[in-house]
């Protein structure tokens, strides 16, 4: 792990999450009201900003060094429903498809802070999308924030019948069919296992977090978490085949904090 | 027998010999499916022997493995546990698709029967109940191995299918029964319709084209007697079409024409007959339902049969049907409940066997059946079922009634 402090102004590009003061003027611009709300949206603004004038962001990398056994020719999966239970289904053109998909999927990695106490009357948690298409789930790590609502897209052209028994989140959203969704509400922090009852090979992650300050790294494993008050915090990265890594940064005003992790 | 699967997979392996893509090297896959039964049954004296020998209420040990060769070359093995202790080679087949052909896969070896819709979830990690249709699981008075000689021997022998025998003295092949394997009927037991676990030793091709799937092949045997290449039974011709109007509802129709006779237990019997094995036949006609939205899961199937017996002039036909239905509730609880029955066409009753003066009685006794269980998933991967299941012979026998209560712990991946 290799921790860096650069100061100076952020430097904003492409798959940066966010910033506070833009999350919080698209939750107002929603409700459209009246010029209370106006006045409200502009105050925030300014508040905002003056937050994200003293907040600093935590950027680096993760490097994700395969495991032996990754390597290995021997997969531990169910076979009960490709070869025998569906096996009519698994030799059409989606088979293919799901395994190329699968391979070429980059790992994600959820970095986030961990115990900084956060307001959530700020906002209900906002909503988010996993989406389940050529019998994946899309993306397959989803971070939110704790109060947040998940749409279960399915775009197959199957029934897939999402369920989870963790338990931070226990639910079972039945089968249905290709363009509905079923939603579920996550109240409480913790890592929801993802699966489809129908499906075997189909699996998510959603790490429900109880602040806003987390990030997913992107193709190339880097990212960024803006607008972070000045403190002392452990900083976690999550990657659900290893123990959690974590780091402890100080973040002081408008300062750029490096973190790099390395797995496993 | 599996000598020959493997040269024949061997052979094909070797034919397709091309390098492995990169992007596609060999992988392989291993699953397991471990069932514990605990059953308290009351069965004694009963005519159903439903449960008796290696009935679905056992414990059951199933290994998986699957190997993707490349693109075009899968292969698939299986072996499951008979009785709970020994180990049995159930399936052994490897799948070619050409590369340029979508909707066109081979399949030779020793392969699941694509017959209905209940052997693709017979096993304990899939059925929501424990026992299997009476269709799967009722043994029938009539043997392979040992020929009634008349209408008057096989009307005597009904209800006995967990022991039959029609000849005092042991033709060449009974004896002390051995185990096989677990899915082919041995001296000394009756037919079921569809023996327990069909595996078809053969070739078939099948594919799936949109809303419409279908399996044609040739292979060893019957469905009620599906002999291994060694077991010199007759050829056996399948074939399946399924079609998916709308997402959830499944229609299917099956059929199987094949030899059922042991030929090598037969010969001596047939011989005042001037006639072999093979001029007796298994015909089996399937036709499938199955839906399910939300919570709810709905199956169905209705099987009509046919046997040709050597020494009774009446076809021995037998119309069986099942309705299962599955909900979900609470995220980890699911109900289950499956009705069951089988009718027996009659045949002429000469000797009055019941002396009840009918000219005629149904070959087997009729019989239906009700199971009804909760399960409770504990995590994805394990679950417990507590299951009873209610028998009913509708014609009065020694005792109609065939009742167990059971529990199944499965754990599998």
């Amino acid at each position: 792990m290799h921790t860096e402090t650069h100061c100076g102004k952020p430097n904003y590009f492409d798959g940066v999450p966010p910033s506070l003061a833009e999350r919080d003027s698209a939750l107002l611009l929603r409700n459209k009201n009246s010029g209370v709300l106006s006045f409200l949206l502009i105050a925030m603004m300014c508040l905002s900003w003056a937050v994200a004038v003293s907040a600093g962001e935590i950027r680096g990398k993760v490097i994700i060094k395969r495991p032996a056994e990754e390597s290995s020719k021997i997969v531990s999966r169910s076979l009960i429903q490709k070869y025998v239970t569906k096996s009519s289904q698994h030799y059409d053109e989606n088979r293919r498809r799901d395994d190329h998909h699968e391979r070429e999927q980059q790992p994600s990695v959820v970095v986030y802070i961990e115990g900084l106490s956060w307001n959530k009357q700020r906002g209900d948690g906002g909503l988010a999308v996993l989406d389940q298409t050529h019998e994946n789930f899309v993306p397959h790590v989803l971070p939110i924030l704790v109060g947040a609502t998940v749409k279960f897209l399915n775009s197959d052209d199957v029934y897939h019948n999402v369920f989870s028994y963790s338990p931070a989140k226990s639910f079972d959203l039945g089968r249905y069919a290709k363009g509905q969704s079923r939603s579920v509400t996550f109240d409480k922090p913790g890592v929801v296992k993802i699966y489809c009852d129908i499906h075997t090979h189909m699996s998510a992650f959603i790490l429900v977090l109880e602040n806003p300050f987390f990030a997913t790294t992107d193709d190339d494993g880097n990212f960024v978490i803006k607008d972070v008050p000045p403190g002392t915090y452990t900083l976690k990265a999550w990657y659900g085949r290893w123990p959690e890594k974590s780091a402890t940064v100080v973040v002081k005003n408008s300062d750029i904090i490096k973190v790099d992790f390395v797995f496993p | 027998m599996a000598r020959r699967c493997f040269l024949l997979i061997l052979c094909l392996t070797v034919v397709n010999g091309r390098p492995a893509q990169a992007q596609l090297s060999p992988q392989i896959e291993i699953g397991s499916i471990l069932a514990l039964n605990y059953k308290n049954s009351e069965s004694g004296e009963s005519p159903l022997v439903v449960n008796d020998g290696d009935g679905s209420f056992n414990n059951d040990w199933v290994l998986l493995f699957g190997a993707e060769i490349n693109e075009s070359i899968s292969l698939y093995a299986e072996i499951q546990t008979v009785r709970g202790i020994t180990f049995v080679n159930y399936g052994l087949s490897a799948i070619y698709r050409p590369p340029r052909w979508k909707y066109l896969n081979f399949e030779v070896g020793k392969f699941l029967a694509p017959f209905g819709t209940f052997l693709g979830r017979r096993w304990a990690s899939e059925n929501p109940l424990i026992g299997f249709p009476l269709m799967y699981e009722f043994t029938t008075a009539l043997s392979a191995f040992d020929l009634p000689a008349n209408n008057g021997e096989l009307l005597r022998a009904r209800g006995r299918g967990g022991t039959v025998e029609y000849h005092p003295e042991p033709t060449a092949d009974s004896g002390a029964p051995q185990i096989r394997s677990g899915h082919i009927p041995q001296p000394g037991s009756g037919l079921r319709i569809l023996s327990r676990e069909v595996y078809l030793t053969g070739a078939q091709v099948f594919g799936v084209a949109g809303r419409f799937r279908y399996y044609a092949g040739v292979a060893n045997g019957a469905l009620s007697n599906p002999a291994d290449l060694n077991n010199s039974n007759g050829v056996q011709i399948h074939g399946r079409a399924g079609f998916s109007p709308v997402i959830g509802l499944d229609l299917g129709s099956s059929i199987s024409w094949g030899v059922y006779l042991d030929k090598s237990a037969v010969t001596s019997q047939l011989q005042p007959l001037s006639k072999s094995a093979e001029d007796f036949r298994q015909t089996t006609l399937g036709f499938d339902l199955s839906y399910s939205i939300a919570h709810v899961q709905f199956f169905s199937e209705l099987i009509l049969n046919r046997w040709q017996s050597p020494f009774i002039a009446e076809n021995l036909d037998a119309r069986a049907f099942y309705l299962e239905g599955k909900y979900t509730f609470l995220t980890r609880f699911f109900l289950a409940a499956r009705f069951s029955l089988i009718d027996f066409s009659d045949v002429a009753d000469p000797q009055d066997v019941d002396a009840d003066g009918a000219a005629s009685e149904s070959w087997e006794y009729n019989m239906q059946q009700w199971e009804v269980g909760l399960g409770w998933r504990i995590n994805r991967n394990a679950l417990i079922k507590a299951a009873g299941q209610f028998n009913r012979t509708r014609e009065v026998a020694r005792e109609p009634a065939d009742d167990l209560f059971a529990l199944q712990a499965v754990v599998f991946f």
